[in-house]
C-alpha cells in the first residue's frame, strides 16, 4: 500500500528508516505547502504521514485539523524528535499512528502496518454509512502487491478464511475415490478463482478444503467481500463445474492473526492464529454458515454489516454469522434483497 | 473471413486428395442444399470430373457465397465422426484450421464451430451467423428501472457515469458467457446467447447480474440510491440482422414484453419454455408468477434469510 509523506525537508524524510524500509515505490514524498490542494486527490485510500519535525505546536494542529477535514483519507504523525509532548493528542486529531524517535528508526514491519490499518478500520465505526464506498466494484484493479511484501519464514499479518466442504464423510460413502477426488479438484479451482480476484491464496489445503490468506495490509478488506462472492457464486458453482449430483454445501470462517509465512511445508508451522481459525472452522461452524471473528467483523465494510448477524462466543471471542442469500441455500427464503 | 491463395490452395488439396467427387458434393449439400458441381461448373456430367478441377469449383462457389467458416466446420465433422459410417481423413485440415486462427478465429469442439478469438474483437453474429437468416437464440433483455427519474434527480455526468458502470458489469457478465450485447440503448438493452444450453446461459447470465448489481450496489455504487434492472429471458427464432431493432421479430416482442410488464425491479423473469430447460439445481430458485394470458412465467431475485 502506498503512502504519501508531507514534511517540510524531503532530504531528511528519505532517511528516515521506518519509511525508507517501504522502498521508493511505496513512497511519495511532498512539501507541506502541497498538503492542502493535494488531500483531496488522495482520498482513495493511501496512508499519509505529517512530519512534524520543526513545528509548532499551533502549526501541527492546524495541518493536522486540515488533513482530519478529509475523513476518508488515513493519516499517521511522523514526530523522529519526539517534539510532541502529548502523544494522544494526534490521535484526538483523528491519526490512526504515530511514528516517534523510536519507531522511526527501525524498519517498518507488516505486522505494524496492519496494526495500523486495523486500528483505523475499527475507528471509522460509525462514520457516515450511506457515503460513497472506498470499494471498488473491480477489487482485481484494486488488490495491490500486498503479497511482495510477504517474505517467507517471517511472521506477517492475515485475514484467515476457512473452507471446507460439509458432511465429508457422507461424500465418502456416496462417491468413488477418483470421482470425489475429481469433483474436490473442481471445488479448489472454484474456491481458487474466486480468492485470486480478491488478492488471496490457498496456504494450507487438504482434500475437502482449508486456509486462504488474505495480506492484511490491503487498503481495502477484501477477505469478508470475498466471502460474500464465494457465497453468491456457489450456485454457478453447481450448475456448471461441480460433478456432484446436488449443491454441495461447505462452510467457511473468518479470523485476523499472525503466522509466519512459508511457501509450502506448511506441515511444521506452529500458530495460535492458525490452530484458532482451524478449530472455528471444524468445531463451531456449521454447515453452510459463513461466521466472522469480532476482528474479522470490524474488516467488515459499513454497508455489508446488516448482513451480519450476532452468534454467540466461541474461545471468549464474539462470533458473527453472514446471512445466506437465496441462491447459496438452494431454495428461496422469505426476507428482502435489500437492506437500504 | 478473408480468403487468400493459400487458402485456396490448401482448401483444393484438402478436398481433392481426401475424397471422392460424389463425397464432395454430399459434404458440401451439408452447407448448400442441393448443390451440383457438374451443373455449376457446366461441366458435362456424363465424364467423371478430375477431383481437383471438382475441389477448385467447390471452393470457389463456397467462397463466393459466404460459406467458407460453415463449411470447414462441416469438413471438422465429417473428419471426426466419418460421413454415413464412412471414414474420412482429411490430412491437410489442421493446417486449415490453423489458418484460420490465424485470422482471428478459434474452433470451440464444444459448440463445434468456430467463433472470434479476440478479447476485443467481438461483433454481434459471434464471426460466424450469416445476416438475413433465422437462428435460435435466446435473448436476455435488460432494463434500467426509474430511468428517468435517475436522469432528472443527479447530475448528468454522474448518471452517465453510474451507467456506464452497470453497463460495463453488464457486457462483462454476457461475454463471459459467449453471448453478445445486441442492442443497447441508454438505459438497457438486448443481449443474444446462441450456442450449446444458450437458454441455461442467458438464465445463469441474468442471475449474475441480478447479484453483481447487488454488491455494486451496497459497496461500488456512486449514485445515492441503487440502480436497479429488471431482466427476462425468452428464447426462440430470431431472423438475424446486426441491428436487433431491425430485427424486431415475435421472439424480441416476448422477451420485451416479459420484461416491461411482467417484471419486477430487481429481478429476473423467464419464460416457460426457458424454465423447462433449468434443470433441478437452478429451477427451485424461481418462483411461478403470473405472465402473459394467465399462464406462469418464472422468477428470480436474490433474497436473504431473515434476521
Amino acid at each position: 500500500m502506498k503512502a504519501v509523506v508531507f514534511t517540510n525537508s524531503p532530504k531528511r524524510v528519505q532517511k528516515v528508516q521506518f519509511l525508507a524500509s517501504r522502498g521508493t515505490h511505496q513512497l511519495e514524498i511532498r512539501t507541506l505547502s502541497e498538503l492542502k490542494d493535494a488531500l483531496p486527490s488522495l482520498e482513495v485510500a493511501p496512508l499519509v504521514y505529517l512530519d512534524v519535525k520543526g513545528l509548532s505546536e499551533q502549526e501541527h494542529a492546524r495541518l493536522l485539523s486540515v488533513i482530519a477535514a478529509n475523513p476518508r483519507v488515513r493519516f499517521c504523525v511522523l514526530d523522529p524528535a519526539d517534539e510532541i509532548a502529548d502523544v494522544a493528542s494526534v490521535f484526538h486529531a483523528g491519526a490512526v499512528d504515530y511514528i516517534g524517535k523510536g519507531i522511526a528508526s527501525t524498519k517498518a514491519t507488516a505486522k505494524r502496518r496492519g496494526a495500523t490499518l486495523a486500528y483505523a478500520k475499527r475507528i471509522s465505526v460509525g462514520s457516515d454509512a450511506s457515503s460513497p464506498s472506498e470499494v471498488p466494484l473491480d477489487v482485481q484493479a484494486a488488490v495491490s502487491d500486498g503479497w511482495a511484501e510477504i517474505q517467507p519464514g517471517q511472521e506477517h499479518s492475515f485475514a484467515f478464511l476457512f473452507i471446507e466442504v460439509d458432511e465429508a464423510e457422507e461424500l465418502k460413502k456416496r462417491h468413488e475415490p477418483e470421482n470425489l477426488a475429481a469433483a474436490m479438484a473442481t471445488f479448489r479451482e472454484f474456491i481458487e478463482r474466486i480468492v485470486a480476484q480478491h488478492g488471496g491464496r490457498p496456504w494450507m489445503w487438504s482434500r475437502f478444503g482449508g486456509l486462504v490468506l488474505f495480506p492484511l495490509h490491503e487498503p481495502t478488506p477484501f477477505a469478508p467481500i470475498c466471502g460474500l462472492r464465494i457465497l453468491l457464486s456457489s450456485v454457478f458453482y453447481d450448475v456448471e463445474e461441480s460433478l456432484l449430483p446436488g449443491r454441495l454445501s461447505f462452510r467457511m470462517a473468518l479470523s485476523v492473526g499472525s503466522t509466519v509465512y512459508h511457501d509450502g511445508h506448511t506441515g511444521r508451522i506452529v500458530s495460535d492464529a492458525v490452530n484458532s481459525i482451524f478449530h472455528l472452522g471444524r468445531r463451531f461452524t456449521r454447515p453452510g454458515q459463513f461466521l466472522l471473528t469480532a476482528d474479522a467483523h470490524d474488516l467488515v465494510p459499513l454497508q455489508l454489516r446488516g448482513f451480519l448477524q450476532p452468534a454467540g462466543t466461541y474461545e471468549g471471542r464474539r462470533i458473527h454469522r453472514m446471512l445466506r442469500p437465496s441462491s447459496a441455500t438452494g431454495m428461496r427464503e422469505a426476507g428482502s434483497a435489500w437492506a437500504g | 473471413m478473408k480468403v487468400n491463395s493459400r487458402i485456396a490452395s490448401l482448401f483444393v488439396s484438402a478436398l481433392s486428395q481426401s475424397m471422392p467427387v460424389e463425397l464432395m458434393q454430399k459434404v458440401v449439400r451439408k452447407v448448400i442444399p442441393n448443390y451440383d458441381v457438374y451443373e455449376r461448373s457446366g461441366f458435362p456430367a456424363a465424364i467423371p470430373m478430375p477431383r481437383a478441377d471438382a475441389a477448385r469449383h467447390i471452393f470457389k462457389d463456397i467462397a463466393r457465397e459466404g460459406f467458407l467458416v460453415k463449411f470447414v466446420e462441416v469438413l471438422i465433422e465429417v473428419s471426426t465422426q466419418g460421413y454415413m459410417s464412412r471414414e474420412v481423413r482429411i490430412p491437410l485440415l489442421p493446417r486449415i484450421i490453423a489458418e484460420m486462427e490465424d485470422q482471428g478465429y478459434r474452433y470451440s469442439a464444444a459448440k463445434g464451430i468456430f467463433v472470434e478469438a479476440g478479447e476485443h474483437e467481438r461483433t454481434m453474429g459471434w464471426g460466424t451467423l450469416r445476416e438475413g437468416h433465422t437462428y435460435e437464440f435466446a435473448l436476455l433483455c435488460v432494463d434500467v428501472v426509474g430511468n428517468s427519474e435517475i436522469v432528472r434527480r443527479y447530475p448528468r455526468s454522474q448518471v452517465a457515469e453510474a451507467f456506464a458502470s452497470v453497463r460495463g458489469m453488464i457486457t462483462r457478465q454476457v461475454e463471459k458467457r459467449d453471448g453478445r450485447i445486441w442492442e443497447w440503448e441508454g438505459d438497457g438493452g438486448l443481449a443474444a446467447f446462441y450456442f450449446l444450453d444458450k437458454t441455461i446461459q442467458a438464465t445463469l447470465c441474468g442471475m449474475e447480474i441480478v447479484n453483481e448489481l447487488f454488491v455494486y450496489n451496497l459497496l461500488g455504487r456512486t449514485l445515492p440510491e441503487p440502480v436497479r434492472v429488471r431482466l427476462a429471458v425468452h428464447a426462440g427464432p430470431c431472423r438475424f440482422l446486426m441491428s436487433a431493432k431491425e430485427s424486431a421479430g415475435e421472439t424480441i416482442r416476448r422477451a420485451e414484453l416479459l420484461e416491461s410488464r411482467y417484471t419486477h425491479p430487481g429481478c429476473l423473469t423467464v419464460s416457460p419454455g426457458v424454465f423447462t430447460d433449468l434443470g433441478s439445481k437452478l429451477a427451485p430458485l424461481f418462483t411461478a408468477v403470473p405472465g402473459p394470458d394467465n399462464s406462469p412465467i418464472y422468477s428470480y431475485a436474490l433474497e436473504w434469510e431473515k434476521k
